[in-house]
């Protein structure tokens, strides 16, 4: 990781810019004021009540005799709720007024399909039957007039690729965390002239193929495009990569990819919208183990992000929001140490950053009132949670973005 | 379109005859991509003989055996000696399995072994033993052409699949809906074909199928866990049993599952996924579907119909497919006749590359298409290229380390260098390379110097070398 290319760097200048696509860094510097959104998903379906937990609630400890938090153990947030243990920085922020809590967020006929759920949230639309083509983070830059052309300005980190959020008219950014590349382009002992003739060849092969007259099938067009346009320059990747941090990161994947945001940052590229995924939250069984390490690695991966932030004198201008496609079951499924949940329904949002409302919003979960199929219905629309994203954090107020009829919640100061 | 109009079999004609270009396309689809001498065999053989080189595999395929057998080291100790940790015995799985997918001589075995881990997916990260992913792998290698109803009753023994999604823990005070959803949404019948009351009751039906422990790669069927109620599925009851008995409810709710009208057209959408194209035609699927059904699921003669029908070799299914990493490093792997893979970084680069194997993102699988191609993949393409280019050069069969004859591909020193890039684009791609492409890399090797004192065989591999890097990193390569 941090056999950083010096090669690379100084292969690149060698070569007179090698851009490999275009070139993404001189775009777009010197606009250290413009504000960051970074989506964090919750992947697998995230449980709210064991997440913010309704500790007076009898309901809550009499369908999860194994899985309940017990009063005593949980970080209290106010006469009400308490936080999972494992979420200690996250509380400790939330009593300096830097976390916003939303109860219930959720979607009406709520689909427990992970993967269609997944749509729903990345589309940003209920109807199912007709999703459109672009997510909603994608067309909330599209219809941005400040949003800048470079991809980089739409980033995503990590190991699952563009997410259905981001996709949009605008091409965004998917890279990956950044941890290995050899980058070799001769062999060892090769004059110069052979390694400046081999990086012209790469760059020139890998031209956007409206350049290549005689490329004819589709898919290689779009191949080529995609390859083309979604990539940072390899000597933006080296920047990225030579980040050096001003705050204590821990040595986990999410915190990985939330450095390489931060890194995107701190090299001046223009990222505006940034999304990381946190995955592995499916616990049908042995959940409680499983669910405090993925809250542990959430807790201390955001907080290294949003101290690194204050460190730089971003944290005005950051906004940190957890999304999952559905929270789970109330009743839990089995006894012990293997006791899971299955797929539920309505869950909590963390919004966290310099400008949020702190508190807890939205009604809280009433568990004796739920669907037929024992879920928790939902309280706050999640389009409203989008809609105070869009509208409220990236001021795009126009309603091709979420279809209109929602309005932003109060979270934002 | 009807199952005969998609199925009619292509008829060779003086106007349209079976030629390399079909023979590759079919190459590519059924297997991993052939050399220049595979694709004349196949021309030779004609369209049937072609088709069944690939479909007819036996069961083991006995060369293949044989040459693990000689390489021998981790090849031939299977998981490793006692003790050796899980993630290492996965490890070893990984390579054995890419010598199986580089050298074997029937690669449909193996490329359908890859479509239903992919389609069966389970994560090393959750069930852990090295035993319980290998016994899986042997299951998909075993069944890969078998009727798809004996393939799903042994998924649904499965160990891995009872620990992946936790039926193993599924009883009757607390059946658990992991298994019992993926089953329906993502294994057999698509979202919308079920309803959630469905979910809950097969849930029931499938309590006590489990495994003896964790670490054993055995099913068990446990009377005392299970729901012996009576149950509905899909409307229609279907009896609680009690005792031993109390299995045949999910033997049933399988059968019920394959007879579903929604099952044959989903599988077959998914074979058409794997073998034609990305994006699968709806009538295309039915059609197929209809075969699937009419032959009680028999995939061996689904697809020899498929690889042999006219529709299959239309120009619109061709070269239009991105490659998964499996197929860009297996496939260039192959054509460099690498020898010794597992000793190369092969299943690093697949692993980079984004497909790693016993670890897909989510039990739905990887995501193909476009969406191998990021910021990540490319560079990571180009890498594997170079390595490729530079591994070690043999003309002998060698034991020991990993090496590729790089004077094959054109043999005279004295070429010029248009000709060694020629020889190089049409020997490893599949997308013929434009003429624009051929004049940069002729270009670049111009460039190419060897030492003074280097022979004229070896300053001609160096141009080889240089060639089948750039070539590779072309984004043709992507391409089949």
């Amino acid at each position: 990781m941090t056999k950083l290319d010096r090669r690379t760097l100084l292969l690149g200048s060698a070569a007179g810019a090698l851009t490999l696509g275009r070139g993404l860094g001189a775009a777009g510097r010197g606009d250290e004021g413009e504000s960051l959104l970074v989506v964090v998903e919750l992947r697998g379906g995230n449980d709210g009540l064991n997440t913010v937990v309704p500790f007076e609630d009898d309901h809550y400890y009499r369908a999860r005799p194994s899985l309940a938090l017990a009063k005593k153990d949980v970080l209290r947030l106010d006469d009400l709720n308490g936080m999972h243990p494992a979420l200690q920085k996250t509380a400790r922020r939330f009593g300096r007024g830097g976390v916003a809590i939303v109860q219930g967020v959720g979607h009406r006929e709520p689909d427990l399909s992970h993967f269609r759920s997944q749509d729903i949230w990345g589309a940003g639309s209920t109807d199912p039957a007709k999703l459109p083509e672009t997510g909603w983070l994608g067309r909330a830059s599209d219809r941005d007039p400040r949003a800048p052309a470079n991809p980089v300005a739409r980033l995503s980190v990590g190991a699952f690729g563009l997410p259905y959020a981001l996709r949009g008219e605008r091409t965004a950014c998917a890279v990956p965390s950044l941890q290995r590349y050899a980058r070799r382009t001769a062999p060892n002992g090769s004059k110069a002239g052979e390694r400046r003739a081999r990086l012209r060849a790469l760059e020139a092969l890998n031209q956007p193929a409206g350049e290549m007259k005689d490329m004819d099938p589709s898919a290689l067009r779009r191949a080529t495009r995609a390859a083309e346009t979604a990539r940072l320059s390899l000597a933006d990747l080296a920047r990225v990569r030579a980040f050096e941090p001003e705050a204590t990161w821990p040595d986990t994947q999410l915190a990985t990819d939330l450095r390489v945001v931060a890194g995107a940052l701190a090299a001046g590229l223009p990222t505006r919208v940034a999304y990381v995924v946190l995955d592995g939250f499916d616990t049908h069984a042995r959940q409680a183990g499983t669910h405090r390490e993925l809250l542990a690695e959430l807790d201390g991966a955001v907080d290294a992000f949003l101290n690194e932030m204050e460190a730089r004198g971003r944290l005005d201008r950051t906004l940190v929001v957890t999304v999952s496609e559905f929270g789970r079951r109330v009743a839990e499924n089995g006894v012990g140490k293997t006791a899971g949940t299955d797929h539920g329904a309505a869950s909590v949002a963390l919004l966290m950053g310099g400008r949020v409302r702190g508190g807890v919003h939205g009604d809280p979960p009433q568990l004796d009132r739920l669907d037929p199929d024992g879920n928790q219905p939902h309280t706050t629309h999640f389009l409203e949670l989008y809609q105070t994203v869009a509208s409220s954090w990236l001021g795009v107020k126009d309603e091709r973005v979420l279809g209109g009829g929602f309005e932003p919640l109060g979270v934002l100061s | 379109m009807t199952t005969d109009e998609l199925l009619h079999a292509f008829e060779p004609s003086a106007a349209d005859p079976w030629d390399r270009g079909k023979a590759g396309h079919l190459a590519r689809r059924a297997g991993f991509g052939a050399t220049l001498q595979e694709l004349d065999e196949l021309v030779a053989l004609g369209p049937d003989g072609a088709v069944a080189r690939f479909v007819d595999f036996p069961d083991v395929d006995t060369a293949l055996e044989a040459e693990m057998e000689a390489v021998g080291g981790e090849l031939t100790e299977g998981l490793g000696p006692k003790g050796t940790p899980d993630f290492q015995q996965v490890q070893r799985l990984r390579r054995a399995w890419v010598y199986r997918m580089v050298r074997g001589n029937f690669p449909l075995q193996e490329k359908l072994t890859l479509l239903w881990h992919d389609h069966f997916a389970c994560q090393e990260n959750v069930v852990l033993r090295g035993a319980l992913l290998q016994a899986q792998n042997e299951l998909f290698r075993r069944l890969a052409a078998a009727p798809f109803g004996e393939l799903l009753a042994g998924v649904a023994r499965d160990p891995a699949m009872l620990v992946f999604l936790d039926n193993r823990l599924s009883t009757r005070e607390n059946p658990n809906e992991n298994w019992a959803r993926e089953l329906v949404e993502l294994f057999t019948l698509g979202l919308d074909q079920y309803t959630q009351r469905d979910i809950v009751e097969l849930a029931r039906i499938f309590t006590g199928w489990t495994t003896p422990a964790k670490h054993e790669a055995v099913f068990a069927f446990r009377p005392d866990r299970h729901d012996a109620s009576d149950k509905v599925l899909f409307g229609a009851p279907l009896a609680g049993r009690s005792g031993p008995e109390g299995v045949a409810e999910g033997e049933e709710a399988l059968a019920r599952i394959l007879s579903h009208g929604s099952c044959a057209p989903f599988l077959a959408g998914k074979l058409l996924a794997w073998f034609v194209s990305h994006e699968v035609e709806p009538s295309a699927a039915n059609a197929l579907g209809d075969a699937l059904r009419a032959s009680d699921f028999n995939v061996r003669e689904t697809l020899r119909k498929l690889f042999s029908s006219a529709w299959f070799y239309t120009p619109e299914r061709r070269l239009q497919r991105v490659k998964n990493p499996v197929e860009l490093v297996v496939g260039a792997a192959r054509r460099l006749g690498l020898q010794n893979p597992h000793l190369a970084s092969i299943p690093r680069h697949v692993r980079e590359l984004g497909m790693h194997l016993f670890f897909p993102p989510s039990v739905a699988g990887w995501n193909h298409g476009e969406a191998w191609i990021d910021s990540g993949s490319t560079l990571r393409r180009h890498d594997l290229a170079f390595e490729l280019s530079e591994l070690p050069h043999t003309r002998r069969q060698v034991l020991g380390r990993a090496a590729a004859n790089f004077d094959a591909f054109l043999p005279d020193a004295n070429a010029d260098d248009r000709a060694v890039v020629d020889a190089i684009a049409d020997a490893l791609l599949d997308f013929p390379l434009p003429e624009a492409k051929r004049r940069i890399v002729t270009r670049a090797l111009g460039e190419v110097a060897a030492p003074r004192s280097a022979s004229p065989a070896k300053r001609h591999r160096r141009r080889v070398r240089a060639a089948v890097h750039l070539v590779l990193a072309s984004p043709e390569a992507l391409i089949a």
